[in-house]
């Protein structure tokens, strides 16, 4: 029981947008689909909504094609946001209920649970134009949710709220989660990803160029960081073998070291120095490991 | 689907309730009651023809005023009294004293010739003084031919009118048509002139709303929530017919209005020299015309809608659209030229090229008679074109509407087809 894309590509033309893409996303999972603007993430999703056909392989879930057969089973969020202006919230979100094969009624209950838990309960007469941009992002995500989809698409779900109404839709989408929604999650910020996501994929030029458990990628990916807080001068830890990088910070240094013992050689090292008020080991962030994978290329 | 039929629903409402389309209606159909009310609104607010005026008449010869009397009453002008005076200075007094609108003094030359002089607090009302010389016309009448010493009948020969009798020879290519009388050419001429004017307003001012829709759902990117939800051929052609609905129920209210007017009002419509009689136009002419609208709505709205997926920009759509506007004012023109000559070949072949059929098969089954093989090829023609396009449009609305950033092109247009399922 997942979702399976296998050996799918996609050319516009001359360009190759996804090129011989492998996934697997078990049900009832949150995925993290990562990757730089164009590296095919938003072609991908559209594939896999039936948007678009690849050009090569296929695309199950569950076994079963996915298209217009499955729609109200399916919810999404687009990265690029849009509403009716001029229509107000409840109508808005009753057509578009309605047309993941919703009843009237069932929609017009569960509206008002829903501003509710968003906090905008008094916004249900509103048009969407009078609404700030943080709001209709809430509205949008009611409109991607509220039939209760078993697999939804989140493509930068967060971008442009503030953050206690960041925190707010965190708590849903986990709450979604844990009642069985297979959730993929697209996003440029890093943080987010590590704290919702247990299993990735990191694209680059229409190729997956990391995936499978966080935990697991973090620990294979062999590089570490130390984070030294002291105000002694140590940049000469650079010429300490094991060591990579070595990067100031308001505090102190960052040092980016190629495997566990390292650390100790460094320890010593500092201890000689002079007092530290931090000395911590710590795993690769993943925003180390997607500028590792993706920012190379770039240069 | 049923998600097809959510589409045409929600279309249909919003369109319907929204505060444009209710004034629109409004005022039109206000239009519509005043064209088939217009003589009696006219004479509501024209009440001096009710008033009588009166004119004083000072007359050398006694037999003047009393014949002018009877040509008065013979004439029908009820609201003009004429009294005698005796002497120019009483009447004066009597205009001055606003007693009377003012008056006439008639005298007779010796041969036959009236001079009459008018005199009155207003010398500007022509109907007043058109009237009185409708009347002292028919008197120098009698008195020339009396001058003249002819009898009244005598002189009234002089101005007999040539009458052509005419009589239609049928021709033996065109045996089987049922032809028209001339008398029903010039009635359908203006009804189909009337019912033209309707199709190319409708056509267009509904084929532009689909196209906006479209445009606004794609620029607004409430687009790509719509086609994930909805299958866009069920999307598209739910907006169209749902458009369509609006257009018909707008129409029929149009209808309804005109109907009601005609039963308490006027049957007749008054275009000066031309008068319509609503109550003889024929039922074909009625279906033909609605036939005829539904079907080149269809088929211009497809167009639009395919237009309206490839733009992004709001902006960009009535210059997207304009080449296809042209067309229809182009079809339209040239239907304004075949009502004159509703049988030149040109006419004949514009009628089955199936964007101009709307209009010119309609015009040329109003005013003359085209056999049913005719029309049915041009229903044919219409209809295929239209599956036609409907299976390219919805081809190029499934890539269109996915496709942003650009204007509208050729290029574009054969990219939107290929980009969902390119290779």
């Amino acid at each position: 029981m997942s979702l399976r894309i296998e050996g799918v590509s996609k050319r516009f033309g001359e360009v190759l947008a996804v090129d011989n893409l492998n996934l697997e996303i078990p049900n009832n999972q949150l995925f993290g689909l990562l990757g730089a603007n164009g590296a095919g993430k938003t072609t991908t999703i559209r594939m896999i909504l039936g948007l678009l056909a690849p050009s090569q392989g296929q695309i199950r879930w569950n076994g079963e094609k996915l298209g217009y057969a499955i729609s109200d089973q399916i919810g999404y969020l687009p990265e690029e946001r849009g509403l009716y202006p001029k229509l107000k919230v409840s109508e808005q979100l009753t057509y578009l209920g309605m047309l993941r094969g919703m009843e009237r009624r069932v929609i017009e209950a569960e509206i008002p649970k829903w501003l509710n838990r968003f906090r905008i309960t008094d916004y249900a007469n509103k048009k969407v134009e009078e609404l700030s941009k943080g709001n209709q992002q809430k509205i949008q995500f009611i409109a991607s949710v509220i039939h209760k989809p078993k697999l939804l698409f989140l493509d930068e779900p967060f971008s442009g709220l503030d953050p206690i109404n960041v925190e707010l839709l965190k708590d849903v989408v986990k709450e979604i989660a844990q009642k069985g929604t297979t959730i993929v999650f697209s996003s440029h910020l890093m943080q987010h990803v590590e704290e919702l996501c247990s299993d990735i994929c990191i694209m680059h030029k229409g190729s997956s160029v990391v995936k499978g458990n966080l935990r697991e990628i973090k620990r294979s990916f062999g590089r570490k960081n130390v984070i030294i807080h002291t105000d002694e001068n140590l940049d000469s830890l650079r010429n300490v073998g094991g060591v990579l990088k070595v990067n100031r910070t308001a505090e102190g240094y960052v040092v980016q070291i190629n495997e566990d013992s390292v650390s100790q050689k460094l320890f010593r090292e500092v201890a000689s120095r002079g007092f530290t008020t931090k000395f911590v080991l710590e795993e690769p962030s993943l925003n180390d490991i997607f500028i590792e994978k993706v920012g190379a290329s770039y240069e | 689907m049923n998600k097809f039929w959510i589409v045409l629903k929600h279309t249909f409402t919003t369109k319907a309730m929204s505060k444009t389309f209710i004034v629109t209606t409004l005022l039109t159909s206000l239009l519509v009651f005043v064209v088939f009310n217009l003589p009696g609104i006219i004479s509501y607010f024209d009440k001096d023809q009710d008033e009588v005026t009166q004119i004083g008449v000072v007359a050398t010869d006694n037999d003047f005023y009393n014949e002018m009397v009877n040509k008065t009453e013979t004439f029908g002008f009820t609201n003009l009294e004429l009294k005698p005076f005796d002497d120019e200075g009483t009447a004066l007094a009597e205009v001055q004293n606003g007693n009377i609108f003012g008056f006439l003094v008639v005298s007779s030359t010796q041969d036959g010739h009236l001079l009459a002089t008018f005199k009155g607090s207003n010398i500007n009302d022509n109907n007043v003084l058109n009237k009185l010389e409708q009347v002292l016309n028919q008197i120098q009448f009698r008195l020339q031919a009396n001058y003249l010493g002819l009898t009244e009948q005598e002189a009234a020969q002089l101005f007999a009118n040539v009458n052509i009798d005419t009589e239609l020879v049928v021709n033996q290519d065109v045996e089987q048509k049922e032809s028209k009388s001339q008398e029903e050419i010039v009635q359908s001429t203006v009804l189909v002139y009337i019912l033209l004017f309707a199709i190319y307003f409708g056509v267009l001012m509904y084929g532009n709303m689909v196209a906006t829709e479209v445009a606004k759902e794609k620029s607004t990117r409430v687009m790509e929530i719509l086609i994930s939800s909805v299958n866009p051929i069920a999307q598209m052609f739910g907006k169209i017919l749902g458009i369509a609905l609006l257009g018909l129920t707008q129409t029929v209210f149009f209808f309804l209005v005109g109907y009601l007017s005609m039963k308490f009002g006027n049957k007749t419509l008054d275009l000066g020299d031309m008068v319509i009689d609503f109550a003889t136009i024929p039922i074909s002419t009625i279906f033909y015309a609605i036939s005829f609208y539904l079907l080149g709505y269809l088929l211009y709205s497809t167009i639009a809608a395919m237009l309206g997926s490839l733009i992004s920009r709001i902006e960009d759509l009535q210059q997207t659209l304009t080449p296809l506007n042209l067309i229809i004012v182009a079809a339209f023109m040239i239907a304004m030229f075949g009502l004159s000559a509703p049988d030149a070949p040109f006419i004949i072949v514009t009628s089955y090229i199936p964007i101009f059929t709307p209009m010119i098969m309609f015009l040329r089954v109003g005013i003359t008679s085209p056999a049913l093989w005719e029309i049915l090829i041009a229903y044919g023609l219409l209809i295929l074109s239209i599956i036609g396009l409907a299976i390219l449009a919805a081809k190029v609305y499934r890539g269109g509407v996915l496709m942003y950033g650009k204007g509208f092109s050729i290029k574009n247009l054969k990219k939107a087809i290929t980009f969902h399922d390119e290779a």
